[in-house]
């Protein structure tokens, strides 16, 4: 009777183990594609579709389901941090197209300066001289200002630290933000000024 | 990470650097972003091969040379040291 009652436990425990076995073994493939979307619905928009497939050939190539569930858990935390760094980059890009844009402004006013100087258009009136000379200060002290936004831009923290900045700093982003718009609309304004002053010295002195 | 002609897959390079996804993954997005690794997709087609396509990791020029310059930065203070 003892036996027969082993050998029915033993049937039992094995029949469970099985079923048991078989259930962990789904759970876990549910488990590794909710965890991989999961991420992926994290990810910036742009980078979903990369990464999805991406993902899921680097669970294929992962033996064991301990090993893919351990990859598919670390997305979750790669697409955070992917986040992040795209919000990051985004700023820094943004950022660094004004810098361009102010640029572009800096060297048509400096274009504007030399043909004033080298033309022989400040000869023609003396008093216009000053012009120029105040000028040129305007175009240096922006390119000053310029620069040292510049160096902040290059200096700006990694993505985890930018994000905590971000909240904690929000109204410090909104002045470097407003700064640069400042300073493009100022680079813009001295390129149309001395654009102008070379055309009226030159209307001037065919004039003459 | 070596030079190889079809690069090496994200989980290829997990394995060879010992780092778990979640760390490797952004590392490659940076470098990437930067322009030191460029990555493509492998140009068989999955349903012949029967399963997802790899996306390739190579470096590049400009990663390379910078990546010669990091190594000596880190290498040469350590040359002076003595272990005793």
């Amino acid at each position: 009777m003892a036996l027969i009652t082993a050998l029915g436990v033993a049937v039992l425990t094995a029949a469970l183990s099985k079923l048991l076995a078989e259930e962990i073994a789904d759970w876990s493939a549910w488990l590794i594609r909710r965890l991989t979307k999961t991420a992926v619905s994290r990810l910036p928009e742009n980078q979903r579709e990369r990464y999805s497939e991406e993902w899921e050939s680097d669970l294929n190539e992962r033996p064991g389901r301990i090993m893919k569930l351990r990859s598919a858990a670390g997305f979750l935390r790669a697409a955070f941090r992917i986040y992040l760094i795209d919000e990051r980059n985004q700023y820094v890009e943004r950022w660094l197209q004004r810098i361009r844009q102010a640029d572009q402004s800096y060297a048509r006013a400096a274009a504007a300066v030399n043909a004033l100087q080298s033309g022989g258009l400040c000869d023609f009136n003396e008093s216009l001289r000053s012009g120029v000379d105040f000028l040129q200060l305007r175009l240096k002290e922006a390119e000053e200002i310029q620069r040292s936004l510049e160096s902040n831009v290059r200096d700006m923290p990694g993505p985890v630290q930018f994000a905590a900045m971000k909240k904690l700093f929000a109204r410090r982003i909104r002045e470097i933000d407003e700064r640069f718009d400042r300073i493009l609309r100022q680079a813009e304004q001295i390129a149309q000024d001395s654009d102008q002053m070379v055309q009226t010295l030159r209307k001037r002195k065919r004039t003459d | 990470m070596s030079r190889t002609e079809d690069g090496l897959s994200g989980a290829e390079i997990g394995r060879t650097t010992s780092l778990a996804s979640g760390t490797l993954y952004p590392i490659l997005f940076r470098l990437e972003e930067a322009g030191w690794v460029e990555s493509r997709w492998e140009t068989e087609d999955p349903h012949e091969l029967g399963r997802p396509r790899r996306r390739f990791y190579n470096i590049t020029g400009l990663g390379a040379k910078k990546a010669r310059l990091s190594f000596r930065e880190v290498i040469l203070p350590l040359e002076g040291l003595a272990w005793r």
